[in-house]
């Protein structure tokens, strides 16, 4: 319910673009390259109008950014103690601006946030060193209850002036956590707001998978008797479980036009079928006398990742419109495969002596890299909808938890779900 | 034809009358010794009798599979043929077959290996002769196990199949 009050709330923090000044030129550190660097960005003290104090808002505001900010792995904040002369400015507008106290301290990036009136708020992003824009946001109306949403809609403006790709800050993780005997669908947004539990059910609630149009999370339900599809509709809070014929309902993953591949089973071997946007079945996908389980799609629905033990152990392989290649060679258990949305890369688990470990696979270079090293067991990775963050579950910490990592294999954060398992995004704003 | 008809109803009313009329004995004086077995009981006390028996065989024995795999054992193979007589003989019962995994693998794959054990037990009690309406087949992947604690003491236990009697 609260993920579409805040899809209003959008519209009530009305946005204006501020005179941008090479907007998305000047940046030089490519954070999609493999050899990124740190960026240092400053954050400067709000302020009121024409030299007034800022509003007691203002410091909420601040603080959510600087949490956004936190999930940015290229991004480091300088801390404010070390800023010969401080954060606090003059003024906010560019010629007001002392840039040279924040090249000093080695500050790549300037934040600043004015208030220009009751409610109303100027947030910009500066490079320090050539001295020019490089996001300037308007918002007014600002209010308690709109603080976040105002952080949030900066900080994916900001990632896009930076990257070209502002989705992280419009996604939504679901994700499995156990309630007492029985595990259910949780959800909150890739930030850790809006925690909430999704379904009440008796019984075992995996593998979600959201939709490509964000209203429906469907995943395996497990009772007593048998397996089901269970489907979460999040517009109308409605959640149901259907059966099917074979004895398993395992691995669902939503593509385009809200088709659901998932693989089942009649007799000993599991096959991928496709459901049609009524969830019946529509044809099978994957049939190849073994086990065949989850299947992962690129952004366009004609590229899937699965898993297939037709070799004899399980093995990654990528069918891109008839026919299946094998992609990963390299160790006797792959699994767990995600592909990115440009369909171009896939993340899986790999048991390695030390424990199951996320590997990178590119297909169109076959290069193969270790993104994640324990300890414990790190499994379930999914591409985040901008094709740079990549969730995974991992036991580093005791218990089974969910990190944040991107595709370059950056040092993970824990986020805070209290614990869970199958990591899955959803584009949901 | 009237009075077989007439036989047939008394017949039936008689067999429904003994079958409903729990603890009534048909043999011989309770305490005769070693000997009494299923004289000594009745229709009810052996239809009871003949329950705890099959629970016992079927939902006390479970079998168990070496890591990633989903062969019988000629030891599972023993148990399957003992559950397979009970389940020729009671054909009212019914059984799920239910397929575990220990907590190695990853959880969408091991819930396809669970359900390959569960159906090498169900497609060898076919083999010996049970009728397949008396059986389900359900995989829980890792989300069940028998044993909780990491390593092959724990793992051994949790690859297996155990069955459950339904109604």
């Amino acid at each position: 319910m609260t993920l579409f009050m805040r899809t209003s709330l959008l519209f009530v923090a009305m946005m204006a673009v501020l005179a941008p000044q090479a907007f998305g030129q000047a940046v030089t550190i490519d954070i999609y390259g493999p050899s990124q660097g740190a960026m240092n960005m400053a954050l400067a003290q709000p302020l009121g109008a024409q030299g007034t104090p800022a509003p007691a808002i203002a410091e909420e505001l601040r603080k959510e950014i600087q949490n956004n900010l936190s999930y940015l792995p290229f991004l480091k904040l300088v801390p404010p103690h070390t800023i010969i002369g401080g954060d606090q400015l003059d003024g906010y507008t560019i010629d007001m601006i002392d840039f040279r106290r924040f090249q000093l301290v080695g500050a790549d990036m300037l934040l600043t946030m004015g208030w220009t009136g009751s409610g109303a708020v100027e947030l910009r992003v500066f490079q320090v060193f050539t001295q020019k824009q490089l996001v300037g946001k308007s918002y007014t109306d600002v209010d308690a209850a709109q603080v976040t949403t105002v952080a949030d809609r900066f900080c994916e403006a900001f990632m896009e002036a930076l990257t070209g790709y502002g989705q992280f800050f419009r996604s939504s993780l679901a994700f499995v956590k156990s309630t007492g005997k029985s595990r259910n669908i949780f959800a909150m947004t890739s930030t850790g707001r809006n925690l909430r539990q999704v379904t009440q059910l008796e019984g075992y609630c995996l593998s979600p998978s959201w939709s490509k149009d964000g209203r429906y999370i469907a995943f395996t339900f497990i009772d007593d008797r048998k397996h089901s599809l269970g489907v979460a509709d999040l517009k109308t809070g409605k959640v149901t479980t259907r059966p099917y014929k074979g004895s398993t309902v395992i691995s669902p993953a939503f593509t385009t036009g809200n088709k659901v591949a998932v693989s089942m089973s009649d007799g000993p071997n599991s096959d991928i079928v496709l459901l049609d946007n009524a969830l019946k079945v529509e044809r099978k996908l994957v049939q190849s006398g073994s086990i065949d389980v989850s299947p992962s799609f690129d952004k366009s629905g004609s590229v899937m990742a699965f898993v297939s033990d037709r070799f004899g152990g399980p093995q990654i392989f990528v069918s891109a419109g008839g026919g299946a290649n094998r992609v990963t060679f390299e160790g006797s258990y792959n699994t767990d495969p995600s592909i990115s949305p440009e369909g171009d890369k896939v993340v899986f688990t790999r048991r390695t002596p030390s424990g199951f470990r996320i590997y990178l696979h590119d297909l169109r270079s076959g290069q193969e890299q270790q993104i994640t090293f324990g300890p414990g067991n790190d499994e379930q990775p999914d591409f985040a909808p901008d094709g740079y963050f990549v969730a995974f579950k991992s036991t580093r910490d005791g218990g089974n938890n969910i990190y944040l990592t991107t595709r370059h294999g950056a040092e993970p954060v824990k986020l805070p779900t209290g614990g869970g398992s199958f990591p899955a995004w959803g584009l949901t704003n | 034809m009237k009075l077989r008809l007439i036989l047939v109803v008394a017949f039936v009313l008689a067999m429904t009358l003994s079958i409903g009329c729990a603890k009534k004995p048909v043999g011989s004086a309770p305490g005769d010794g070693q000997q009494a077995g299923q004289q000594g009981m009745s229709e009810a006390e052996l239809a009871a009798r003949n329950l705890e028996q099959a629970k016992r065989v079927i939902m006390g024995e479970k079998i168990y599979f070496a890591f990633d795999s989903f062969d019988l054992s000629p030891e599972a193979r023993t148990i399957l043929s003992r559950k397979a007589d009970v389940l020729r003989q009671q054909t009212s019962l019914k059984v799920i077959v239910e397929g575990h995994c220990d907590e190695r693998g990853t959880e969408e794959y091991n819930l396809a290996l669970g359900e390959r054990r569960a159906q090498a037990a169900y497609k060898y009690l076919a083999t010996l002769g049970v009728n397949p309406s008396q059986l389900e087949t359900i995989s829980y992947g890792e989300e069940r196990p028998a044993v909780s604690g990491h390593g092959e003491a724990a793992w051994s236990q949790n690859r297996r199949c155990e069955f459950r009697l339904v109604w």
